[in-house]
């Protein structure tokens, strides 16, 4: 078995496998990934082929569902159904390279403030509210105009500005178990506090961390969708789930073509809410009050 | 027994700063631990006793420096460790070991028994080899009364009684000279906590500790000490040897104390005797002795004058102005 | 004399994650009107859970697996949720609890909580019910009762919070009261204080108590009839005097010897081997024979019947008359 056998982990996962939302979140979150790595080989065309109007010099725009396109093509002549399969992979490396980034930033400011505290802690709580109340939209907008909009920028972006919540949870939860005798304990038979902080302390707040790993990955998402959208995420040709809806800011495109943002749509709905399914039940799992 | 102190306590203070204020006179502090001055004996047992809120529990942190004394100087084997700074502390934490009430809330759930307890080994004996290391914590374990199989298990896995025994091994790793036992059996069972009790006696006499016993059971602490020190509000009461301190307990507090607990006899109930009111709030503590406001012989002066420690017997202080009467004939009733 | 509450055979079982185990077994004892009860027991002993189930407080994942609680005559079992509600709880029965902190509401004025649950029970007006309040708090020992009303719980002081929650027991005048642990989070000098108000106020409002510890000492203070309970079950029964001078199971002689006396000094303390078996892993047999001296096979295997012995019941084999051992 993959856990180990240490019973808090252990009963976590039995109380996980009886939430069958959770399970099902898990099913498509699984499958959601292993779509996007194999997308090659199930896409029928390269993501950025243009197809044309057969016998004529004319891209084949907004084509409607057919057996060669399943879902059509879109403005440029391209097929949708590969586009959205490619689309997979980047939103999804986008989304876990910018959590992983918030994350480890998140968990070590987090751990420095709660457990060193006083001026620490003060200094980077400041630093924490001024990150949040920092305009991201402006902040990408004025990036992307500066630098050339590559994929890692729109990974950074997102990165930095989403550890705040990480790092305020990761605080609270030091602040906790910093009070607990084991700690005190550690100190008292002479532990240095790197090792008070990497042995003891992280150990004991990886459930919450991990939850928030999830639902990080869940906002991620929806962010690199939104700002794709809005034109300063992932820049075409590269496709991605949010500038594939970039699409349907044409009125003429919402109201008649659905099959251009209804499946990018769809499958962001269905995987943000599937991990948040996850999100929810391992939350659910961890705690031992369930 | 020797006759050398282990451990000299002067005038220590610590006091919390409950409100900031601009001035430094407005500001409200909440004195925890209030002059208090004691020593211990190598090889003796000195046993705190006192209600909650009297500052046992600070004054054991103090001592070992997980909390930064406010004021005062702790000798300890001769050498003044009120002015350790980080490395000098890191030495002292060698010779000088804390136990804890709770055995569940002080292991981390998340280490095996063989990490709990060669943790002071990893941090002190960094010359050992891990095989070393493992022959160790197997005789340590076995010195508390556990076997070597317990090494790979987790804290959940054993009973209240066995996780102190833990406890203690971890607590033993480094021969230590100086044992703080805060309230260490209080959160065990009944039929466990004298086989606790019995251990720490045994080891005791083994690896020839000295013991500090805080704890606001007055059995088990009678059981334990050679001498007793009794807290009120955070200053001390009375200190005496455990047979003449419940023999002949002078300072009102200590006689309220001992009466009032039950003499665990159905025929003897009537005895128990009962000592109205409560420990005021720390923060509002009286002006002279610490205990008027409950006093049962209370006189007009105890609430202005502050009583000192005096000596009242053979190696026996107590701190109450009825005695210091009694000694100068009454000339001070006036004063 | 009046039985007032009698609990017949009780047993309750609790779902876990590990499996379903009985919190307690076969249960069956009765309290008499103005007597005190002590159920004493180490943690997992089931007394807990005994208490909570008269008051049918146990947790969603535990539930009665069977037996009968008649009090003032009337099997409580029998009665649907809301005429329990209605007519017994708080009314004949109430419970005062090891940490009033969480048993009184944090946010309702001392006063409010207590006038509401009066004019819950009592057909009075607002004014009666406060008086009522009033009286009860001065009954309790609550200096100053009118300036406490307006305070809020954590005002109070340990000592001063379980007077209230008393003083809430008792406004509805109940025949029976359940104290679990009441004296366990305070102070040896407030604890003594309480157990001589408990007394007082047993004798003034003619109640029972049902006194729930694990201290030995309050039950020499405080009972007139003991019941030892060990890993669910009871193992031993009788009138307190009985108990302490004679202890007939080896667990109750075991419990008395561990406690440190103040007269006698001793160098070692007498102790129970091991420790008390984790509800998931109860012994066969008598669930106390891994830490008994005189375990025999039999109680390996088998678990014991009661006897009886002059005024005490005990359920062990040492007890077991000699010709019916064979049979048994």
């Amino acid at each position: 078995m993959l856990i180990k056998k240490n019973s808090f982990y252990d009963y976590a996962y039995r109380r996980f496998r009886r939430n069958k939302l959770a399970v099902i979140g898990t099913f498509i979150t699984l499958a959601f990934v292993l779509v996007a790595l194999v997308a090659p080989v199930l896409a029928p065309y390269e993501p950025s082929e243009f197809f044309f109007i057969e016998g004529q010099n004319v891209y084949n725009k907004y084509a409607s569902p057919s057996m060669e396109h399943l879902l059509g093509t879109d403005s440029l002549g391209r097929d949708v159904f590969s586009r959205l399969l490619y689309g997979a992979r980047v939103t999804m490396l986008v989304a876990l390279s910018a959590v992983i980034i918030s994350t480890v930033i998140g968990t070590i400011i987090g751990l420095v403030s709660g457990y060193f505290g006083k001026f620490l802690d003060a200094f980077f709580m400041r630093i924490v509210d001024i990150v949040i109340s920092f305009p991201v939209l402006f902040l990408l907008i004025s990036i992307s105009t500066i630098m050339d909009p590559s994929i890692w920028i729109v990974i950074l972006a997102i990165g930095l500005v989403s550890w705040t919540s990480t790092a305020r949870l990761v605080r609270g939860e030091v602040l906790r178990v910093k009070e607990l005798d084991y700690i005190v304990a550690a100190n008292a038979c002479g532990s240095s506090s790197l090792k008070i902080i990497v042995k003891h302390i992280l150990p004991n707040i990886l459930a919450p961390i991990m939850v928030q790993v999830t639902i990080g990955t869940a906002q991620a998402i929806l962010m690199e969708a939104s700002l794709s959208f809005l034109g300063v995420g992932v820049q075409q040709p590269t496709p991605s789930w949010g500038n594939m809806l970039m699409d349907a800011q044409k009125l003429l495109v919402l109201r008649d073509m659905p099959w251009i943002w209804i499946p990018p749509g769809m499958v962001t709905l269905l995987l943000v809410l599937a991990i948040y399914f996850v999100g929810d039940g391992l939350r659910d799992a961890f705690d031992p009050k369930q | 027994m020797h006759d050398t102190p282990l451990l000299v306590v002067e005038n220590l203070n610590k006091h919390f700063l409950l409100h900031k204020a601009l001035k430094q006179e407005n500001a409200v502090y909440v004195k925890a631990v209030n002059n208090v001055s004691f020593s211990v004996k190598e090889g003796e047992t000195l046993g705190i006793v006192g209600e909650s809120g009297c500052g046992k529990s600070t004054l054991g942190r103090t001592l070992i420096k997980l909390l930064e004394p406010t004021s005062g100087t702790v000798f300890f084997e001769g050498k003044n460790i009120s002015t350790y700074g980080k490395h000098e502390l890191r030495i002292l934490r060698e010779r000088m070991q804390y136990i804890f009430q709770d055995p569940y809330s002080s292991m981390n759930p998340k280490m095996t028994i063989r990490d709990i307890v060669s943790e002071p080994l990893e941090n002190f004996r960094k010359d050992m080899s891990s095989s070393e290391r493992e022959e160790r914590v197997a005789e340590l374990l076995q010195l508390v009364g556990l076997s070597r199989e317990a090494m790979t298990r987790y804290p959940h896995e054993f009973s209240g009684g066995q996780r102190q025994r833990i406890v203690i091994a971890r607590g033993i790793a480094l021969n230590p000279r100086l044992l703080i036992c805060d309230e260490s059996v209080s959160a065990l069972d009944v039929s466990v906590q004298a086989q606790i009790i019995n251990l720490l006696q045994e080891l005791k006499q083994k690896l020839s500790l000295t013991y500090l016993f805080i704890s606001h059971d007055l059995r088990v602490v009678k059981f334990i000490s050679d001498r007793i020190m009794v807290l009120y509000l955070g200053e001390v009461m009375e200190i005496a040897p455990s047979s003449a301190l419940f023999e002949n307990p002078r300072h009102p507090y200590t006689q309220s104390l001992i009466g009032s607990i039950s003499k665990g006899d159905p025929r003897s109930r009537a005895e128990r005797h009962i000592l109205e009111g409560e420990i005021p709030n720390p923060m509002n503590a009286p002006k002279g002795c610490p205990f008027s406001s409950r006093c049962p012989v209370v006189m007009e002066r105890c609430h202005s004058e502050k009583p000192q420690l005096q000596s009242v017997g053979n190696d026996h202080v107590a701190a109450c102005l009825r005695l210091t009467q009694t000694i100068s004939q009454r000339t001070g009733d006036t004063v | 004399m009046n039985t007032i509450l009698e609990v017949k055979d009780l047993s309750v079982q609790f779902r876990t994650e590990e499996g379903s185990f009985h919190a307690i077994e076969h249960v069956s004892f009765s309290v008499q009107e103005q007597k005190t009860l002590a159920i004493v027991g180490e943690s997992g002993s089931g007394k807990s859970v005994t208490s909570l189930a008269i008051m049918q407080l146990i947790a969603e994942n535990g539930n009665i697996t069977g037996g009968e609680i008649f009090i003032d005559g009337q099997d409580i079992l029998k009665l649907s949720r809301k005429q329990v509600q209605h007519s017994i709880l708080g009314k004949k029965i109430s419970m005062i609890f090891q940490e009033p902190m969480t048993a009184l509401n944090p946010v309702i004025r001392i006063g409010e909580q207590i006038t509401e649950s009066i004019l819950e029970h009592q057909q009075v007006s607002k004014q009666e019910a406060r008086k009522i309040a009033l009286d009860t708090l001065k009954q309790v020992g609550i200096p100053s009762p009118e300036q406490r009303m307006k305070q809020y719980p954590h005002q109070l002081s340990g000592g001063m919070r379980q007077r209230v929650m008393i003083a809430m027991g008792l406004v509805t005048k109940p025949k029976i009261m359940i104290a679990d642990e009441p004296t366990t989070a305070l102070d040896v000098t407030i604890e003594a204080q309480i157990l001589n108000l408990l007394e007082e106020l047993k004798r003034t409002y003619k109640t029972s108590i049902l006194f729930v510890t694990h201290d030995l000492n309050i039950v020499a203070d405080i009972a007139d009839d003991v019941l030892v309970m060990y890993c669910g079950e009871v193992i031993e029964k009788g009138p307190v005097v009985d108990i302490f001078e004679h202890p007939r199971h080896p667990y109750t002689k075991g419990l008395l010897a561990t406690m440190p006396s103040l007269d006698q000094d001793e160098k070692v303390l007498p102790t129970i081997k091991g420790s008390v078996p984790n509800i998931s892993k109860r012994p066969q047999g008598c669930h106390f024979h891994p830490r008994c001296e005189h375990a025999t096979d039999q109680c390996r295997t088998t678990k014991p019947q009661t006897y009886q012995v002059g005024l005490q019941t005990v359920q062990c084999f040492l007890y077991a008359p000699k010709k019916e051992s064979s049979n048994a």
